[in-house]
């Protein structure tokens, strides 16, 4: 059964359809789970004059606090379940596998976005993830477009 | 030489026959396996839940199961079916639910009576 389950969420809510069911699996196996937001790295912000305005590692870290607080307000979802949290720097499918290798997942749940039949049926985290995993994936639908 | 030659010439036709039938043979004993598979995840599923979801199973790249159920996340049973899945084909197994969750109920206010007033509706006591 899947001990190490780690779910891979973006800003959108819809993400989050998975987090239930994630639960039920966690509570079932007597499992871990761990929530992780990818996001792009910043770049030093510098106006007309070449005075900076914002350094990169400042809004990272800003980003990163933020994005461990959102992931925070998810615990009542997982109640019951120990929760870890995680938020990466970087390309998403890149973190995501090696975020997966470090904390040794059985399992990676995502939720995936519905897509126009046009773009292909899952998007392209959701189809990296799922080409280069080790692991099984657990791919559940979130709504959106269709 | 010429004799072999021949002999190569006139074997080719039979050699790309059997090539051939052995081809159809391994595609229809996979086809026949992954069918097997989707028999006994349904069972499995169906003895433990009932007849709640019909599971479709395929075989991703590198020879990894995919089980596809069209449920929701947060439909009941859905981790139960998610174990069953798995004790059939193994814990490497991909699970798809592709059935959208079910949409948050929100809670309406009642319209204002100015509003109701507006709009031509009476209030009845």
């Amino acid at each position: 059964m899947a001990k190490r389950i780690l779910v891979p969420l973006d800003a959108n809510e819809e993400a989050e359809a998975v987090l239930p069911l994630v639960a039920d699996l966690a509570r079932g196996a007597g499992g871990t789970v761990r929530l992780l937001r990818v996001m792009a790295g910043a770049r030093t912000r510098i106006d007309a004059d070449g005075r900076v305005l914002e350094y990169a590692h400042d809004v990272e870290a800003r980003r990163q606090a933020e994005a461990l607080d959102r992931l925070r307000d998810l615990e009542p979802v997982l109640d019951g379940v120990p929760v870890e949290y995680r938020a990466r720097l970087g390309e998403p499918v890149t973190e995501i596998l090696h975020e997966a290798e470090v904390f040794g997942a059985d399992v990676i749940a995502l939720a995936v976005r519905r897509r126009a039949w046009w773009r292909g049926a899952l998007g392209r985290v959701a189809a990296g993830v799922r080409a280069g995993a080790m692991v099984p994936v657990l791919l559940a639908d979130g709504g959106g477009a269709r | 030489m010429i004799a072999v030659a021949v002999l190569v010439v006139l074997a080719m036709p039979a050699l790309l026959l059997v090539g051939l039938l052995r081809l159809v043979d391994a595609r229809q004993r996979r086809r026949d396996a992954v069918v097997a598979r989707q028999i006994a995840v349904t069972d499995a599923i169906h003895a433990a839940l009932g007849p709640v979801v019909a599971p479709v199973v395929r075989r991703g790249r590198g020879g990894r199961w995919t089980v596809v159920l069209a449920v929701a996340p947060d439909a009941p049973h859905v981790a139960s079916m998610v174990g069953l899945a798995r004790g059939v084909l193994g814990d490497d197994t991909d699970i798809v639910l592709t059935a959208l969750p079910t949409p948050r109920t929100v809670q309406r206010r009642p319209a204002p009576a100015s509003k109701l007033a507006l709009s031509g509706a009476r209030l009845t006591r």
